[in-house]
């Protein structure tokens, strides 16, 4: 804790500019001898919402999930380029990705309730490190369940089975789980495709409240859902950033004639 | 530090399978060089010229089948002697003196031929050496008498066809009957009887083999017996006929699994070309789960060489030479659990027990590796298709 | 010009004719079963009583009971399935959680068919062998119980890799993401996810286990001990082998009949209740897994 810090801090002097909350530096990933991204390059600013989008298959999961090493444990994974979170490159050797991923909450497509109760789910992720008291997990469980705007709903049914709950209320607790533990960053892999249209705009408004203390990654195929949440947006296309750009501009003045297709759907 | 332990016991079968190896192999090959009866001397007279027989020679001698001139020894019969037959030249109680003169007496003939331990061995003797060729005496004899004196008869002949002719009944029952079970599960049983029919075949296949063979010899060998007309109801018949009903549930229940996987769309396009229910599974699914039925057939025939229990219950126990499957018989699994509890520890016993657990795990390695190499050759095909 | 006809015409009344043998083939096969289950009961209830469970057997085995061999069966199958559901779930979860090559985890498959392919006896030798001679264990409830580990390996790596495999890969995941190891997150999800599968496991290599006789002939059995086993180095009196022995080497076989069918009823009983749990508790989940 105390040396990123200090490396913050010295990044900051040193360079005179902005330690972005994330950056990556001429990734390339490939999957066994299939390249899934090439040489991607982008930075974001800290308490800010990226949206990844572009046709499936394109690489945006691949890109997502660099940023807590879920690839990791992909046979034939291979990475070149840096991959910086604080300043810190996260493949360095003495990174432990255990505790890398204390600091990255995601979020799935599939609302991944586990067959627990509900105060359980939320209480996960606190149990897997240091022995903190129950009240003080209480504590927290009850603050990121209000966090998720799920507190109201299930207060009275803590104890009941997670996998009682709907869709939405799903999604919000796993929401809720990866707030639990203090992330300071939130990846979100297509969050509301599996959710009817209610639940999915609760996620939004839910993403505007976090936006204020979380960084914010989110995957989605729903260019609107990009425009209505997100500050910057990254069009991919076939393991290449196409474009980059604050999402006002974005989606009002794009640049490259693959965007312009892909937001005017007359992508295949 | 835990992980690797899983690992460790990740890699455990292999372990099992090594050792499993190693410890049949290096008690069972003694058999082939190792001397029998290491304890024992074989002597003749000093006149006999002789000095080195073969075992087939000890036992042609003292059959009677030859004598001493086929070997340049005098034209007379050999006069055997040995530990089982030396009660009949003693007297009902004999001083150790006493058996000492009897045998320095019966060592005076030029036609004797001593198989006794060093310590009874008369002083006017010549000691001769005798050949033991293990691999001739395995497969070589038709007889098996382990503890036949002087010298043992290891033929594994009759066992490995006792073993045969139980496995071949029992295929016979197995297949045709594994199919039809398979194919009524798989095509015609109402979808709600399903679950409960499956669990009956787990039921069948998990009757302990003991019970199997008390049930089999109280109840079927004496209907075999009385039905075919047989002088003894225990038979490599009735022995086949009780393994192919408890190997059922493994054949049709394989064969039942690759039905269902048949492709939709194939069954479908037969049906839409006007094949009824029974041209489409006699002419499209059996013959595209040609390589399961063989691999089903395959595994259940090692299950049904491999089975021990009911064999020795019902089968005779006959270690004989069977032409049909109609006699007593005695299969290698059985061989070796009648017969392991009584051969001493190290004993050529022994050995010859384990090289026949060695030919077990071979001969039902083989047919597994066979079923394997279907399989896996004919899940390619079908990927590549 | 006359045509021959070329097609078979299926007539109705042979495939109904088929159907129909098959269906009675069937039925026969399961209800030899029934004939078995049935005979046994209608023989051998009458001696079962409490004496029977727990007496010595007495007067050439012709009476008393099977208390040493329900005794000793009961402890070699704790020996087995003890070490065996050990070893099995350890390894079914390297091979379904910790196996990084895709190959590695063929090749253990590959190895696993083959031993499940291994004739029992020959396991009794292999345990004879390594058990009994070389670790000089003796023949003992220890010998045999491992004896009988072994011979159950390759169904509980089997059932543990697929209880495993089928608990969602993205429960997994999600644990991962909140920051758990590996290893966290198979003890607080996967296994407990798995469990209701291991125990079906469990039940059917125990109804097996116990059942078995050629792995214990030599490696744990003895003929007749007129007491309770003291120690796991001891060797004991089994169900299975007690009722080959009754059956083929009473001094008058008639005379120890009723004993043997109170025996074979017993053993059966077991096995059947430890195969009927299993049953009971994959239906169970299938019912679970479609709410
Ligand atoms: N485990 C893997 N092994 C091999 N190739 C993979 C693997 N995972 C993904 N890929 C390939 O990498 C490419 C990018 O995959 P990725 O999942 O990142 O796409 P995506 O943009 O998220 O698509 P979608 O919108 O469908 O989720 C795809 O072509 C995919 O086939
Ligand atoms: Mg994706």
């Amino acid at each position: 804790m105390h040396l990123r810090a200090w490396r913050l801090i010295f990044a900051f002097v040193l360079s005179g500019a902005t330690v972005y909350k994330l950056e990556t530096r001429a990734v390339s990933v490939w999957y066994g001898s299939y390249q899934a991204l090439k040489g991607v390059s982008l930075a974001l600013e800290r308490n800010q919402v990226l949206a990844l989008i572009g046709p499936s298959g394109c690489g945006k999961s691949t890109f997502l999930r660099l940023f807590n090493r879920m690839n990791d444990f992909i046979e034939g994974f291979r990475l070149e380029g840096e991959v910086l979170i604080d300043g810190e490159n996260i493949y360095a050797p003495q990174v432990d990705p255990v505790h890398l991923r204390r600091r990255v909450g995601m979020v799935f497509q599939k609302p991944t309730p586990f067959p627990f109760s509900i105060y359980e789910n939320v209480a996960y992720g606190l149990r897997l490190q240091n022995r903190l008291p129950e009240s003080q997990i209480r504590e927290r469980v009850e603050h990121a369940l209000r966090q998720a705007a799920l507190w109201e709903e299930v207060r009275d049914n803590l104890k009941k089975s997670a996998l009682m709950l709907s869709g939405g209320q799903q999604q919000r607790l796993c929401i809720a789980r990866a707030l639990a533990v203090r992330p300071s960053l939130l990846l979100m892999d297509e969050p509301t495709s599996a959710l009817d249209p209610i639940s999915t705009a609760k996620i939004e408004e839910l993403i505007h409240e976090l936006r204020q203390h979380y960084t914010i990654v989110i995957v989605t195929h729903n260019m609107q859902q990009a425009a209505r949440v997100s500050d910057m947006t990254a069009f991919f296309y076939m393991g290449q950033l196409v474009e980059y750009g604050r999402t006002k501009d974005f989606f009002t003045n794009p640049q490259h004639p693959e965007t312009i297709r892909y937001i005017t759907g007359r992508f295949g | 530090m835990k992980k690797k332990m899983f690992a460790v016991a990740g890699w455990s079968t292999f372990l099992v399978l090594i050792g499993l190896t190693v410890f049949l192999f290096r008690e069972g090959l003694p058999a082939l060089y190792k001397f029998p009866q290491p304890e024992l001397v074989f002597a003749v007279h000093p006149a006999n010229p002789v000095v080195r027989l073969s075992a087939e020679a000890v036992r042609a001698l003292a059959e009677g089948k030859a004598d001493w001139a086929a070997f340049g020894g005098p034209a007379r019969p050999a006069r055997l002697v040995h530990l089982a037959n030396l009660e009949r030249y003693l007297p009902a109680y004999a001083s150790a003196a006493e058996i000492q003169r009897i045998l320095a007496d019966l060592a005076a003939d030029t036609a004797i031929l001593l198989a006794l331990p060093a310590p009874l061995l008369p002083e006017a003797v010549k000691p001769i050496s005798v050949t033991w060729q293990g691999w001739r005496e395995l497969f070589g004899s038709l007889y098996w008498s382990p503890t036949y004196e002087p010298l043992p008869r290891v033929g594994v002949w009759p066992l490995l066809v006792g073993s045969v002719w139980v496995t071949f009944i029992g295929l016979m029952l197995v297949v045709p009957l594994g199919l039809a079970m398979a194919i009524y599960v798989a095509e015609f049983l109402p979808r709600t009887l399903y679950y409960p029919i499956k669990v009956l075949w787990e039921v069948l296949a998990g009757l302990p083999s003991v019970v199997v063979g008390f049930w089999g010899l109280v109840v079927v060998v004496p209907a075999v017996k009385s039905v075919l007309h047989l002088s003894a109801g225990e038979t490599a018949f009735t022995a086949g006929l009780l393994l192919g009903w408890i190997t059922l549930p493994l054949m049709a229940s394989l064969v039942e699994e690759a039905l269902q996987a048949v492709p939709r769309l194939l069954v479908e396009s037969s049906y839409g070309l006007g094949a009824t229910r029974w041209q489409t599974i006699l002419r499209l699914k059996l013959p595209y789960i040609l390589p399961s039925i063989a691999t089903a057939a395959l595994l259940s025939a090692g299950r049904i060489l491999g089975e021990t229990m009911v064999v020795l219950m019902v089968s005779g126990n006959a270690p004989l030479l069977a032409t049909t499957p109609f006699q007593p018989v005695r299969t290698l699994p059985a061989t070796l659990a009648a017969e392991l509890g009584e051969a001493p520890i190290g004993s050529y016993h022994y050995h010859v027990l384990f090289f026949l657990g060695a030919l077990l795990f071979l001969l039902t390695l083989a047919l597994n590796l066979a079923a394997y190499a279907i399989q896996s050759r004919y899940l390619r095909a079908q990927t590549l298709g | 010009m006359r045509y021959k006809a070329v097609t078979f015409v299926p007539k109705r009344w042979v495939e109904g004719l088929s159907t129909a043998l098959i269906t009675l083939i069937s039925w026969v096969a399961l209800g030899a079963l029934g004939g078995v289950i049935a005979f046994l009961l209608y023989k051998g209830a009458g001696v079962l009583s409490w004496a029977f469970f727990t007496d010595l057997p007495r007067r050439g085995m012709q009476s008393g009971g099977i208390g040493p061999a329900l005794v000793g069966s009961i402890y070699v199958t704790l020996v087995a399935i003890g070490v065996g559901s050990l070893v099995g779930t350890a390894a079914g979860a390297y091979m379904s959680e910790f196996a990084t090559r895709r190959r590695i985890v063929r090749f253990l498959e590959f190895l696993i068919n083959t031993l499940a392919g291994i004739p029992s006896v020959v396991y009794g030798l292999f345990g004879l062998a390594l058990f009994v001679v070389a670790l000089g264990l003796g023949a003992s409830i220890l010998a045999g119980g491992l004896t009988l580990a072994l011979l159950s390996l390759p169904l509980l790596i089997r059932n543990a890799q697929e209880a495993f495999g089928a608990v969602p890969k993205a429960l997994k995941e999600a644990s991962i993401g909140l920051g758990a190891s590996e290893l966290q997150t198979f003890f607080r999800i996967t296994l407990p996810i798995a469990l209701p599968r291991l125990l079906t496991g469990l039940a059917l290599a125990t109804g097996r286990v116990l059942g078995e006789t050629a792995p214990i002939l030599f490696t744990a059995a003895v003929y007749y001990l007129p007491t309770y086993p003291k120690g796991l180095l001891e060797p004991t009196m089994l169900l299975p082998y007690h009722l080959y022995v009754l059956v083929t080497s009473g001094v008058d076989v008639r005379q120890t009949y009723p004993m043997a069918f109170g025996t074979a009823l017993t053993l059966l009983g077991l096995t059947l209740a430890f195969t009927g749990l299993a049953a009971y508790l994959r239906f169970r989940l299938k019912r679970r897994y479609r709410v």
